[in-house]
This record gives structure tokens, sequence and C-alpha cells, in this order.
């Protein structure tokens, strides 16, 4: 596997997409090719912690607004 | 008296509120319009109630509701959807790749291992508009490229491309902006 196509895996796999039978080889791309398990694990870092400082939780009284529209619909 | 259907169709729809009120926040960039969005978004899909099939995919029924509301919005208002990407950020990411690909990410940049909130929230802010929705709806709540499409209304192979491009985009937003910080650049 070369570089460019471990990149383009590489985002489908933290995705949730890399389809299982490329899992493998990718894998064993980045266990050998220090350049590519840096920018595995800095692209890895950057969406972990988009997705824990990006949850919002909605406030109350809109909970109750919304549980009023539907239960009153 | 409410039918079976109609209570599991309410616990459905209002089990996404969470993730629909980041959504909003995301694309009205304030609580008070988000929270409007929520309501306009309810009442659409009470309205379309019958064209949900329980225990199906309530999350990306909902994320098209409301984005369709939220464009429909746009339209009575006549705004224009803000920050299309220009040339400049198309060849910034070509270059990028480039680079990656000629020389690989440089190890000695570490600054990405402290990203603050507010290096995250102004990095999205950043991204042009056809790439933030792509990333939020795939890297913040979690949806897969399948139903990124049928939310977008694009095909698959462009939702993964703006996924691929925009993640470069950030990266290169919060490298720039941390080398700076650290008095690197």
């Amino acid at each position: 596997m070369t570089c460019e196509d471990a990149h383009l895996h590489m985002h489908d796999y933290i995705s949730g997409e890399l389809a299982p039978e490329h899992r493998e080889n990718l894998m064993d791309h980045i266990d050998g090719c220090p350049d590519c398990r840096e920018f595995f694990r800095q692209t890895e870092h950057i969406q972990q912690t988009m997705r824990d400082y990006m949850q919002y939780k909605a406030p109350f009284e809109l909970q109750n607004t919304i549980s009023s529209l539907l239960t009153n619909a | 008296m409410k039918s079976k259907r109609r209570k599991s169709f309410e616990k459905e729809v209002l089990s996404h509120l969470d993730r629909l009120y980041g959504y909003a926040m995301h694309l009205c960039k304030n609580s008070e319009d988000a929270s409007d969005l929520i309501q306009d978004t309810y009442l659409n899909a009470l309205k379309s109630e019958k064209q949900y099939s329980l225990g199906t995919n309530a999350g990306a029924w909902l994320f098209t509701i409301m984005r369709n509301t939220f464009l429909n919005e746009i339209r009575r208002n006549e705004r224009k959807p803000i920050g299309m990407a220009g040339e400049w950020i198309e060849q910034m990411v070509r270059e990028d790749v480039s680079e990656l690909h000629k020389h690989g990410p440089d190890p000695s940049v570490k600054c990405l291992d402290n990203l603050l909130k507010e290096d995250i929230t102004r990095a999205i802010a950043n991204l042009p508009e056809e790439f933030k929705d792509s990333i939020v709806l795939c890297d913040v709540q979690g949806f897969s490229y399948t139903d990124i499409a049928s939310i977008l209304d694009i095909p698959i192979g462009t939702v993964r491309s703006r996924i691929h491009r925009g993640r470069l985009i950030l990266r290169h937003l919060l490298s720039d902006w941390k080398n700076v910080a650290m008095g690197e650049s």
C-alpha cells in the first residue's frame, strides 16, 4: 500500500467506513511508516477532540416545549 | 387515547433532541434561533409523520427535515449561505496533500495534541460551508456517509471527498494557529 492509498483509507477508517478487507493492509502500512502513523494519530485526535467538545444538551425549557408539542399534537 | 404507533414515534423522535440541538447550534450560531429551528423541525416532522417507518433511521430523517427547514428559512429571508470555498482553499488543500505525500506530516508538530475547545470552535467556523456540514455530521454527529448523503442531498462520493478535504483544511488551520501561538512561525 502506498502512502497515498493509506491516507485515503485512513479517513474512511476514522469515519467508520473502511471495508474490513482493507483494514489489515492499512494497519500494516501504519505500523511500518512513521509519517503516516503520526498523521493518523493526529487526525484521529482532532476528530475525537471535536466530538468531545461539540456535544450539546438541549436546554431544559426546550425539552419541555418539544415534549408538550409532541404530547398535544 | 394515543395509538401505540404514535407513542413509539414520539419516543423515537424525542431521543434525538440533544443531537438536533447541537446541529441547530452549528447552523444558527445562537441558542434562540437554534431553539426556534428545533421547534419548526419537530412541527414539520409531525406533519410528515406518516412518511416515517418506525424503527428505521429517525436521526437521519430528522436531520434532513431540520436542514430543509433551515434552508427554506434562509430562502425566505433572502440570505445567502456564507463561506463558500474560494479558489485559495482549493489551492491550499492541493498543496497540503502534495506536501504530505512528499514529506509526510512534520513529526515535530506536537501542538495539535493540546487543542482547546475554542481552537476547535474557531477552526470549524472557518471551514468553508460545504466542508463544514459534512465534517460536523460525520465527526461530531457520527452519521454514516450514506446518511450524510441523504441529509445533504449530495452523492456519497462528494461526501467522502468533502470529509477528506475538510479534515485536511481543519488540520492546516489548527497547526497554523497553534504554531503562531507558540511563536514558531
